[in-house]
């Protein structure tokens, strides 16, 4: 019995469905009661300022309804409610000009004497008490797409005719090499645009918090009072938008290890680096919403090397305090300082990796500058390298081959966790092109490809200038 | 309950019997720029602006010796150098106004008030005069003082090429008995106008300070057909082109001390932007730059690039142009200004009560938009051409940004008709001009509650 009338209920929501796209009118004529009973919901209860721009959009009918409605509900409570009404009045004045104006109703009257014609009048609002009519101002804008008038001009350009529009004809040499990023860059806008609902809001300020915190993990200080609240956020976007499914347990010790890990590495990279790089990026993310959402894509990939990091650390059980592993960096380092020639290829892959660290906000103005005092001090290292094995140059410009083969070196070496500590950093920056296609879709399609193209300028960049 | 609602509201209401409630699809017009000239101008500042001046005084004098010889017959036109073979004969003389003012911007006095080296008074003053002003007039190479009862200080207006009927004073100085502008500019080709179509003026929305105001809400809902019955919804179709003429973002230089400004305009160009692109989506808006936009300062000030207003300039409807504006609507040709030109005009004379739109219509018979630059208005020094004359006669001549409307439709000798409009400041006045391609006709529409 309760299935079957389950099954005719859902009937009934269906053919209302179909109903409402057939004949509007007709349904909302017989659903006008519900209308009433709601707006009552929105002015009593919500004790909103029930606009019929908003009405209209909330209730997605046309704005003309939406006035009807509130006319409706007017005409039906006024006697027995306490509420107040505010009209709108479109006329002609006695000097030629036009006025449309909002009035409250006990001043209905005398604001009508000013016109030599009204040619029109609506309920314009109705609430439970305005004490200034200035205050409707505030009430929520309405869609223009519920309005009376549409305009058949208002047609997207197209990216192309938008960049000839943005960039000129002047730009057409350079048009080739800034396609990705002004297609990537317009798509990210287009997408900015659909993300207005307050669920993409609440995700892109998900995005940025999460930014933050993988900026302070990347910073120069690691600051061990700002860590945890900073990984917990970082590891709340893992769960929300990679929906990875991890133990809470297993995230909280591998933060910790991350953290010293991070730490490790800021050691290791250029303090004043980081330094300046934090700064710009604080600066970015505030502005300009493409720059940080690209940036956000960007330290994604990072955090999906740094996942990756922790979650291969937790695989192999190597559970250590992030104490210890300060130590066993430091003895790493003492390691390093015997075995040169380990250096040297370390050595080399954490001039990459703190080049691509830097690259992250591709689009940073200071990503040049930063480059610049790396490479001198790293460049001797770079041309011994290569001069004394030239196989690695090939590896060198095929990422992933590198990746493969210092995995294997690092096995031979032996089985110290610092070693591995440095495996994964080196993954960190190589990693995400593996992983990118399966995860960054998810987030920004074309981000990524945007992504791997910039990643892979940056390389040859640099190794034209150790060329010379 | 329906035919209840529409007994005390018209016809607002759709009638049962109809289907759906009406949409209306807003009229398209032909629409054509013609400020291309301002955008294409060479970017070299390495030039003098004297060249203007030639180029300005070369073109116009060519317009005025045909109204200097049916106005004046038989009367000699001579050039200043030759002046003096005439032995103080009457003859005509044709040049560049200039005013002599001790108070107009001047970089020099800047430069010295700053290092204290002469008293700072010139910042309070509200316009360039003094009473020890002079009138002189310049052609290409000498300049003469203006004397007598015909020369009123208050009229000389620097800049503005004329042609002067008088004989030279024994003392070196010429004895003006009469004048001759160049006149409007003649109208290209006399049409019939049967559109119904309309056009919206809007200036000085100053989104900056009025983002949160109830009259720019109901405009909008006025413009997009929101707000009113289906009769006046059906009528808004008839607009087809909203021109905002400058001061969108800020309305005056007050530009806040504190450190986080440039922050600030960032967030209200990001408002400016959504704004426009609402707007942009159901009515075809040209926006114009204004005196405190970020544009370039100096005229002709170009669009607003389209980075900086990413959704507006996504949409073909939205069109960012310059300052001052030439177009072509339904084959009415419009020139606008964003109101520098008019309000620099007024600091030159110092003359308070004559109005913004005498200012405008006498750059009308100047046949030149805005005669005072280089002298005290910024200017790119293109050199050329004179890119401020004006070619053709206007149908619709406007200037923004002034504090109340005013309209006049101005007829001239040879069939011209304009239409002068001074566009007022909607986040004082909160109103908006209508005018009509049909017949010209300009009325306007205020906004605003009680």
């Amino acid at each position: 019995m309760f299935k079957r009338r389950d099954v005719t209920a859902s009937c009934l929501i269906l053919a209302k469905i179909i109903c409402r796209k057939k004949t509007r009118l007709n349904m909302i004529m017989e659903s006008l009661h519900e209308y009433l009973e709601t707006v009552a919901g929105y002015i009593f209860d919500d004790d909103k300022l029930v606009t019929y721009k908003w009405l209209s959009k909330e209730l997605e009918v046309h704005v003309n309804i939406a006035k009807q409605i509130l006319w409706e509900f007017w005409q039906k409570y006024k006697e027995k409610k306490q509420f107040e009404c505010v009209f709108l009045l479109m006329g002609h004045l006695h000097d030629d000009g036009m006025r449309v104006e909002i009035v409250k109703e006990k001043n209905l009257s005398t604001a009508k004497e000013k016109y030599s014609k009204i040619i029109s009048k609506h309920v314009y609002s109705l609430q439970k008490t305005l004490p200034e009519t200035q205050l409707l101002m505030l009430a929520e804008d309405g869609d223009v797409k519920f309005s009376g008038i549409k305009c058949i001009e208002n047609n997207e350009r197209n990216d192309e005719e938008i960049h000839m529009f943005r960039w000129g004809t002047a730009s057409r040499e350079i048009e080739s090499a800034s396609r990705e990023q002004v297609q990537s860059s317009v798509s990210e806008a287009a997408s900015e645009r659909k993300a207005t609902s307050p669920e993409g809001k609440q995700v892109a300020k998900k995005k940025n918090a999460d930014r933050k915190g993988f900026d302070n993990l990347f910073g120069k200080a690691i600051n061990k009072q700002k860590n945890p609240s900073a990984s917990s956020n970082a590891d709340k976007v893992e769960v929300d938008s990679f929906n990875h499914k991890k133990e809470t347990s297993k995230n909280v010790s591998a933060e910790k290890k991350k953290n010293t890990q991070k730490g490790g590495l800021s050691n290791f990279l250029e303090l004043g680096k980081n330094q300046t790089k934090t700064p710009a990026d604080s600066l970015n993310k505030g502005k300009s919403a493409n720059s940080s959402d690209k940036e956000c894509a960007n330290s994604f990939d990072a955090e999906k090397g740094a996942n990756s990091l922790t979650k291969e650390a937790t695989e192999e059980k190597v559970s250590k305090t992030g104490f210890k592993q300060i130590q066993n960096m430091r003895s790493k380092k003492r390691n390093r300082s015997k075995e040169t020639n380990n250096a040297v290829k370390k050595r080399k892959r954490i001039a990459i990796q703190s080049d691509s660290s830097n690259s992250e906000p591709s689009d940073n103005e200071n990503e040049s500058e930063l480059d610049l005092p790396l490479s001198p001090e790293s460049s001797p290292a770079f041309l011994k390298d290569r001069s004394v094995s030239p196989p690695q140059v090939k590896h060198e410009n095929g990422k992933r081959k590198v990746l493969k083969i210092v995995d294997k070196t690092f096995e031979e070496d032996g089985f110290l966790v610092t070693k591995k500590v440095h495996v994964y950093e080196s993954c960190s920056e190589e990693e995400p092109e593996i992983i990118e296609p399966k995860n960054e879709k998810k987030i920004v399609s074309e981000s990524h490809s945007e992504v791997k193209g910039k990643k892979n300028t940056k390389q040859t960049t640099l190794m034209n200038f150790f060329k010379k | 309950m329906v035919h209840k609602a529409e007994e005390e509201c018209d016809n607002l209401f759709v009638k049962s019997g109809k289907e759906k409630p009406e949409t209306f699809e807003r009229k398209q017009a032909e629409y054509k720029d013609l400020s291309k000239k301002f955008i294409n101008t060479k970017s070299d500042y390495s030039k003098q602006f004297s060249h203007i001046y030639s180029a300005r005084l070369a073109e116009l004098r060519e317009a005025l010796i045909p109204r200097v010889k049916a106005k004046w017959e038989n009367v000699a036109i001579v050039k200043l150098a030759d002046l003096e073979k005439l032995e103080n004969q009457q003859c005509i003389i044709i040049g560049t106004l200039y005013k002599h003012q001790q108070w107009k911007p001047s970089i020099l006095r800047e430069l010295s008030e700053e290092h204290q080296l002469s008293a700072s008074c010139s910042a309070s003053k509200p316009n360039y005069c003094s009473e020890k002003d002079q009138p002189f007039l310049e052609d290409e190479m000498l300049r003469i003082k203006l004397v007598g009862e015909q020369v009123d200080i208050k009229q000389i207006i620097t800049g503005v090429v004329c042609a002067i009927l008088g004989n030279e004073n024994s003392d070196g100085t010429f004895l003006v008995k009469d004048w001759c502008f160049p006149g409007c500019a003649p109208k290209e080709s006399l049409k019939e106008y049967t559109t119904q179509k309309k056009l919206i003026l809007v200036s000085g929305l100053n989104l900056s300070n009025n983002c949160e105001s109830l009259g720019m809400s109901l405009f909008v809902e006025w413009l997009c057909g929101m707000a009113g019955n289906i009769t006046i919804q059906k009528d808004n179709t008839f607009i087809v082109r909203l021109i905002i003429a400058g001061n969108t973002v800020k309305n005056n230089d007050t530009s806040q001390t504190s450190t986080n400004t440039s922050k600030e305009l960032g967030e209200v160009i990001k408002f400016v932007d959504t704004f426009l692109s609402n707007l942009a989506t159901c009515c075809s808006v040209t926006l114009m730059p204004g005196e405190h936009d970020p544009s370039n300062a100096m005229m002709p000030q170009r669009p607003f690039h389209p980075c900086l207003l990413p959704k507006s300039s996504r949409l073909e409807s939205f069109k960012s142009t310059t300052n001052p504006w030439v177009g072509k609507i339904e084959g009415r040709i419009i020139i606008g200004c964003s109101g520098q030109s008019i309000q620099d005009i007024v600091k030159v004379t110092g003359e308070t009560d004559i109005s913004p739109l005498e200012w405008l219509e006498k750059s009308l018979l100047w046949r030149h938009i805005c005669p005072t630059a280089p002298d005290t208005l910024l200017v790119c020094p293109y050199y050329e051409k004179d890119l401020f004359i004006m070619e053709t006669c206007p149908d619709i001549y406007f200037v923004g940004n002034t504090d109340k409307f005013e309209t006049k439709l101005w007829k001239g000798d040879e069939n011209q008709i304009v239409r002068l409009i001074s566009v007022p400041r909607f986040d004082t006045t909160q109103t908006a001009v209508i005018v009509n391609l049909d017949n010209l006709d300009t009325q306007y529409i205020s906004f605003g509650n009680i």
